[in-house]
């Protein structure tokens, strides 16, 4: 079958997401239907259906999201809604804007995985530390139901 | 980068100060929420925000370059059970009350030395009337848009925050009382950029200029000449 010729198909566009926290487990089919979700629950299912939005891409703690061209400033809005996947405490801050995912990449600074530093305790609670690149550093608390966590510093470990 | 101080009548502060330009108007560090102060400040800067109204905190601070006002925040049924819990309160730069019924309100807005009025969206619709915007307008209380509700909730609950802060907006515009926007975060995932409290605002019926003026009602709140003002 003859390929589409690209005067009829149609003007993507991709956003690239910083995720907040970094570490956040969430695959790229849960983060498309929190999206989805967030989108129809916004602006309903019609304005959802014509943003056509897709997730390519959730590694590393930034998610590449495809849209129609024309609607980004409705697609950051939503993502600006997105306040969980699967139950895991999520944000999302578009940071760059594409017409390709190669000139998008262009834009994205690799950023290193959050490192494992141990276990403290603060109160009754057992927390796993993971530093984040700089100073920050995140208590992360994994329970049966759900996973807590507190966001702090280095200088505010030692303050602990 | 946005380097500071960014103007020059910011020169004209003590060091360590600058003027508050785009502040959010409510948040709640550690230990109301799950985020120090340090780490909220980072999120903060990296947000594009230099100052916030903290809830909580002892007295206002300044963390890297993010200025931090102490804020509190008063429930009450009663202009008398508000009076007592403003006394009990500890110090704060920032007094915000919540929103009760129209007479309620009309009566805090006379009665009470606040600076925000805050929870519009759980009220009646005719809670926020043309007098009690006249009163917030005259009394210089700054609204405030709180943007969780527009995050966080959805189906009737968000439209019907939607509904009241599109009326909060038009209120405004005709009255010119002063709005804040907030994120009410407890949380880091809880905080927004600017860029997206703008496009939030837009869906709750608040144009760009709104948003820049409502970004900068926290440094109005702390002007001098407001500080000045005798009431009741």
């Amino acid at each position: 079958m003859r390929p589409l010729p690209p005067t009829q198909r149609p003007n993507w566009r991709y956003i690239a997401a910083e995720m907040v926290p970094q570490w956040c487990p969430a695959s790229a089919r849960d983060m498309h239907y929190a999206i989805l979700g967030c989108e129809a629950s916004l602006f309903g299912d019609s304005t959802a259906a014509a943003m056509r939005t897709s997730v390519i891409s959730c590694d590393r703690g930034v998610v590449i999201i495809r849209c129609i061209r024309g609607t980004e400033p409705d697609v950051e809005t939503v993502l600006a809604t997105v306040t969980n996947v699967e139950g895991a405490p999520v944000a999302l801050h578009p940071f760059a804007t594409s017409g390709t995912i190669h000139g998008l990449k262009k834009k994205i600074t690799p950023r290193p995985l959050p490192s494992d530093e141990g276990n403290c305790e603060i109160g009754n609670n057992t927390y796993r530390i993971l530093g984040i690149s700089g100073q920050k550093v995140d208590l992360v608390q994994q329970g049966i139901k759900q996973t807590t966590a507190l966001y702090l510093n280095t200088d505010d470990l030692e303050d602990f | 980068m946005r380097q500071f101080p960014a103007d020059t009548n910011d020169l004209f502060l003590p060091q360590g100060c600058f003027m508050m330009k785009t502040a959010d108007a409510c948040i709640y560090p550690y230990p109301v929420g799950n985020t120090t102060l340090r780490r909220l400040a980072d999120e903060l800067e990296r947000r594009g925000f230099n100052g916030a109204v903290a809830v909580g905190i002892p007295a206002g601070c300044t963390v890297g370059n993010v200025r931090f006002l102490s804020g509190a925040e008063i429930t009450a049924n009663s202009v008398k059970s508000c009076r007592d819990a403003l006394r009990n309160a500890p110090k704060a730069d920032i007094v915000m009350v919540h929103a009760g019924d129209a007479a309620l309100n009309r009566t805090i807005l006379g009665n009470v030395s606040l600076h925000i009025l805050r929870g519009i969206y759980h009220t009646d619709k005719r809670a926020f009337d043309h007098v009690s915007a006249r009163m917030a307008a005259d009394r210089g209380v700054a609204v405030d848009i709180d943007l969780s509700r527009i995050i966080r909730e959805s189906g009737p609950r968000r439209q019907r925050a939607l509904e009241r802060y599109r009326e909060i907006g038009r209120l405004s515009q005709k009255y010119e009382f002063m709005l804040t926007i907030s994120s009410g975060g407890h949380s880091l995932t809880d905080l927004r950029s600017t860029r997206a409290f703008s496009l939030l605002g837009k869906v709750a019926g608040l144009d760009e200029e709104q948003v820049c003026e409502a970004l900068a009602t926290p440094a109005a709140l702390m002007s001098p000449a407001r500080a000045a003002e005798v009431i009741g």
